[in-house]
């Protein structure tokens, strides 16, 4: 059995108009593996790690089922409770989501984990902080944002968790402290035999980082494969068309970006067919009228009629 | 025939504090450059490196603490707030946030338009409406967009039209502050052609400023790199990728993610120092500096001339003439 | 042609929804009717004694609904007249103040600096004078009339209105929109008018419904000690004031006006809620 088993989750917003945020997905994190979720704006992405987490907005609705390590997380009482006495730790886009800034860095690392300073201690020096000793009696302000980054990634290991939640977590950084912040938690997952769940519209991160990777769209999951695999040959033209947009050093000079034409949906438009067929340059008449269903073969699965062939960009 | 834009020791501070004992903060530190008429010229660098603070201090958003700006040959940053305002028609922005740049409670086609009214009020109002539809299409925003409130657009159809505000007066040169860093990543190529469509079918100057690397030299024949409020290097992008002198401009290059299952890094034993504020007397990146030597923390390396059209400040610069090698790993 | 409406249609339709704010709405709406329309359905006028019913209590004498006082005037009618009064001068000192206010307020966080600091001093000195000791001089001087107090409450209601201005033209001066407008040519005046003073009538027009009540109270204060609206014009203070005295004896005299202004101000303070609700722009 799956660490974590998502089936058939969706999150409702209540509104003059109900907005389907996520739309039935199902999704399984194995132990000590890492899985990347990859979506844009309106993907849904986002909402998916709160709704886990027990952390929408007020007016969000989840149903479906989320079971970690066979626990029911969905509709359990007290979010925050949840996360540090099950075993799994968040990691948020900014790094003031999860500390506070009036309260010194090594208070906070020693409540996270009911543990004392000594263990805060050591916990920094994990996450590569030179001098740890010194920065536990400092405030969060007074560090740099790669540095609170790695903070926050050490008040979420402090209870030792089983599996991490991480959404975003290099977006708001630069791009040199970028790559060590990936490379970090890639060694952190191995030492500590953790699972990790990564959310990112970053397709960069996810190269470094995943074994597994998710792509979303409109509150969807189109395409689940192998990282690898996933890297050389993608069936879904969604998720061919975003590695296609990366724009790479290597490109003749001058040579136009490729993209996507449209933009991304927005949430709560709800077509008939498939919702990439405004934008798929490989549509037919069937896609307009059909949806196409998550069909699975072996490890990858797609949601497409006409999905690419293998070795086909 | 001189440059379009020429800057002289430009240098800009923020006050950090108010009161008697006033620290500031030297966003923009003695910078000097050229820009021709025509020409796309990149600038890059991480945040606080200073890149979007030169870019408003070119069009007077922030007042210059020293340096002279000069403008068609002429000098610009002491003029007076009506002398400069003329001026404003040549010299235009683009933002990093669309839904942030346009008045909210302006439909986007009254935006659009609005320049108009300063520079060219002898215009009715139809003839704007006009003149902004013009411009709309030929930025490829559909019609019926334009009676629209910003919050009832997508950020990549919102950015279409700042871009066609910018270029309704007709500007010289447009300085396009991150234009595509709030975009997702399947819109961000729309807008990028699209400003290199532009920049084609006018003859425009563009200083565009980005910390993402890749997009910058895909897109400009120059490229600027700025670090802690200094330029570090200026070079031809055809050199400066393929061998670049400075070693921050190294570490720019290795950080660009490569989409490719490669065995992964190992993380750094020890991070590098993460520097805030300003630097000090020596060369900015000398506490990050792989190749740092101890001169480099006394004497601030002055930008120089290299071979090719280059500029490089960096002391050790002449021994890598083929120019640094990615880093191992 | 122009689309600005569809930023207040939503509005609207926002407060629509919004029970408590309608009710309120509602009930303001047939006050002022009443006020307005009132007296002339009534048989009595507002200074006509009935010396047959001095001090009547409510439905006790021929056509005196709410009961007469002590001098035998009808009370439904003298506190109609009281309302529109009332109301009047609130409703014209308010306006005063919104336009000294945001102007000025305006004009202050936008400029910045010294105009800045200069205008906001000069609103601190006023802040400083004791209104009641100002509204006492001015009637000295020019004599107890509406107008006296009108300008009396208008002096010192834009105050506050200036103060609220300038802090969120200050906030709004930083936004990317105004850099473009400025970029894009726009001089100083086309700025404020344009895009900082259309998107702070928000936070004002909550204000100024909020203000509406405040400034009744401070009238009705005034002419609770004598020295606002006089005899034989009815102000709800007045007609407070007149209460207090046969508190013991004819309760409703008291209880009349009373209950009128209290219900006022709670529907401007019900109101005034639920607008700042329906225009806050988050809720887009």
């Amino acid at each position: 059995m799956a660490l974590l088993e998502i089936n058939r989750l969706t999150v409702d917003f209540d509104g003059p108009r109900g907005i389907r945020a996520v739309d039935h997905v199902e999704l399984s994190v194995e132990r000590q593996s890492c899985v990347a979720i990859v979506g844009e704006s309106g993907s849904g992405k986002s909402q998916l790690l709160l709704a886990c987490t027990g952390l929408l907005a007020a007016n969000g609705r989840a149903s479906g089922s989320v079971c970690f390590d066979g626990m029911e997380l969905l509709g359990a009482g007290d979010p925050a409770a949840q996360i540090r006495g099950s075993g799994i730790g968040f990691v948020f886009q900014d790094a003031s989501g999860s500390l506070t800034p009036h309260r010194r860095i090594g208070d906070q690392l020693a409540e996270a984990g009911g543990a004392t300073m000594a263990d805060a201690e050591r916990m920094l020096e994990r996450v590569r902080l030179p001098d740890a000793r010194r920065h536990l009696a400092e405030y969060p302000h007074e560090l740099s944002g790669g540095m609170r980054q790695r903070v926050a990634i050490a008040a979420a290991l402090m209870p030792q968790p089983q599996l991490l939640f991480a959404d975003e977590p290099t977006t708001a950084l630069d791009v040199t402290v970028q790559a060590e912040i990936i490379a970090l938690l890639a060694d952190l997952c191995r030492e500590l035999g953790m699972a990790m769940l990564l959310v990112t519209h970053d397709l960069g991160v996810v190269s470094s980082l995943a074994e597994r990777i998710a792509v979303m769209y409109a509150g969807r999951i189109v395409e689940s494969d192998e990282a690898a695999r996933f890297l050389a040959g993608p069936g879904h033209p969604y998720s061919a068309g975003l590695l296609a947009a990366v724009p790479r050093l290597d490109d003749p000079p001058g040579s136009e970006l490729r993209t996507i034409a449209g933009t991304p949906p927005r949430p709560g438009m709800i077509l008939p067919g498939c919702r990439f067929e405004p934008r798929c340059a490989h549509a037919q008449a069937r896609c307009r009228g059909e949806d196409p269903p998550f069909v699975r073969h072996g490890a990858a699965g797609v949601a497409c009629h006409f999905p690419l062939k293998q070795g086909e960009r | 025939m001189s440059a379009l834009l020429d800057l002289r020791n430009v240098t800009v501070t923020y006050a950090l504090n108010h009161g008697p004992r006033r620290r500031e903060l030297t966003a923009v530190d003695d910078v000097s450059f050229t820009l021709e008429s025509g020409e796309m010229l990149g600038l890059v660098g991480e945040s606080g490196c200073g890149k979007s603070t030169l870019g408003r201090a070119i069009l007077r958003l922030v007042p210059l603490a020293a340096g002279e700006v000069h403008w068609q040959g002429r000098r610009i940053d002491q003029l007076g707030r009506k002398e400069f305002r003329d001026l404003r028609r040549g010299l235009q922005l683009v933002f990093q946030d669309p839904h942030a740049c346009l008045d909210p409670r302006m439909t986007i086609i009254e935006s659009v338009a609005e320049p108009l009214r300063s520079f060219e009020p002898g215009l009715s109002r139809s003839q704007r409406a006009a003149r902004a539809t013009a411009l709309l299409d030929e930025v490829g925003l559909a019609s019926e967009l334009s009676d629209r409130y910003p919050h009832q657009a997508s950020g990549g159809q919102l950015q279409r039209a700042v871009i066609a505000r910018a270029l309704i007066v007709d500007p010289r040169l447009v300085v396009c502050d991150e234009p595509v860093s709030a975009l997702d990543v399947s819109v961000q190529g729309q807008i990028v052609n699209l400003l290199a469509r532009i920049r084609r079918e006018r003859g425009l100057a563009s200083l565009f400023i980005s910390h993402n690397l890749a997009v910058v030299a895909g897109l400009c024949e120059r490229v600027m790199v700025m670090y802690l409020g200094r330029i570090v290097e200026i070079a031809p992008r055809a050199v400066l990728v393929p061998a670049p002198l400075h070693p921050y401009t190294r570490m720019l290059l290795d950080a660009v993610p490569r989409i490719a299952p490669i065995a992964r890094r190992r993380s750094a034993a020890v991070p590098p120092a993460e520097v805030q504020g300003s630097a000090g007397a020596g060369c900015a990146f000398a506490a990050r500096c792989p190749h740092v030597i101890a001169h480099c923390h006394t004497q601030r390396p002055p930008l120089q001339p290299m071979r090719g059209r280059r500029l490089v400040a960096c002391h050790r610069a002449a021994e890598w003439p083929a120019g640094l090698p990615p880093a191992a790993g | 042609m122009s689309g600005r409406g569809g930023l207040w249609r939503d509005a609207l339709s926002r407060l629509a929804g919004n029970r408590v704010a309608l009710v309120s709405l509602a009930i303001l709406a047939l006050m002022v009717v009443a006020a307005v329309v009132g007296p002339f359905l009534l048989d009595y006028r507002e200074d006509q004694i009935d010396w047959a019913h001095m001090a009547a209590p409510p439905l006790s004498a021929q056509g005196h609904w709410l009961g007469t006082d002590r001098l035998g005037r009808d009370l439904l009618v003298r506190t109609l007249y009281g309302l529109r009064v009332s109301m009047g001068i609130a409703l014209l000192a308010t306006l005063v103040s919104l336009a000294i206010g945001v102007s000025w307020g305006a004009v202050a966080g936008y400029l910045r600096g010294r105009t800045d600091a200069l205008m906001m001093r000069v609103v601190d000195v006023l802040y400083a004078l004791p209104q009641v000791f100002f509204v006492i001089i001015l009637t000295v001087v020019f004599g107890r009339s509406p107008a006296t107090l009108l300008v009396a409450i208008g002096a010192f209601g834009w105050l506050t209105m200036a103060r609220i201005v300038r802090g969120q033209a200050l906030a709004l001066r930083e936004r990317e929109f105004v850099e473009a407008a400025i970029v894009g040519g726009a001089g100083t005046a086309r700025i404020v008018t344009r895009h900082i003073i259309p998107n702070l009538l928000g936070p004002v027009i909550v204000f100024a419904t909020l203000t509406v009540p405040q400034v009744i109270l401070v009238e009705s204060f005034l002419s609770f000690l004598g020295i606002g609206i006089q005899e034989p014009l009815a102000s709800l203070g007045n007609l407070i004031a007149d209460g207090a005295v046969e508190m013991e004896t004819a309760t409703w005299i008291l209880a009349v006006p009373a209950a009128c202004l209290v219900l006022l101000v709670f529907c401007f303070n019900f109101l005034g809620d639920g607008l700042r609700d329906a225009l806050d722009p988050r809720n887009h």
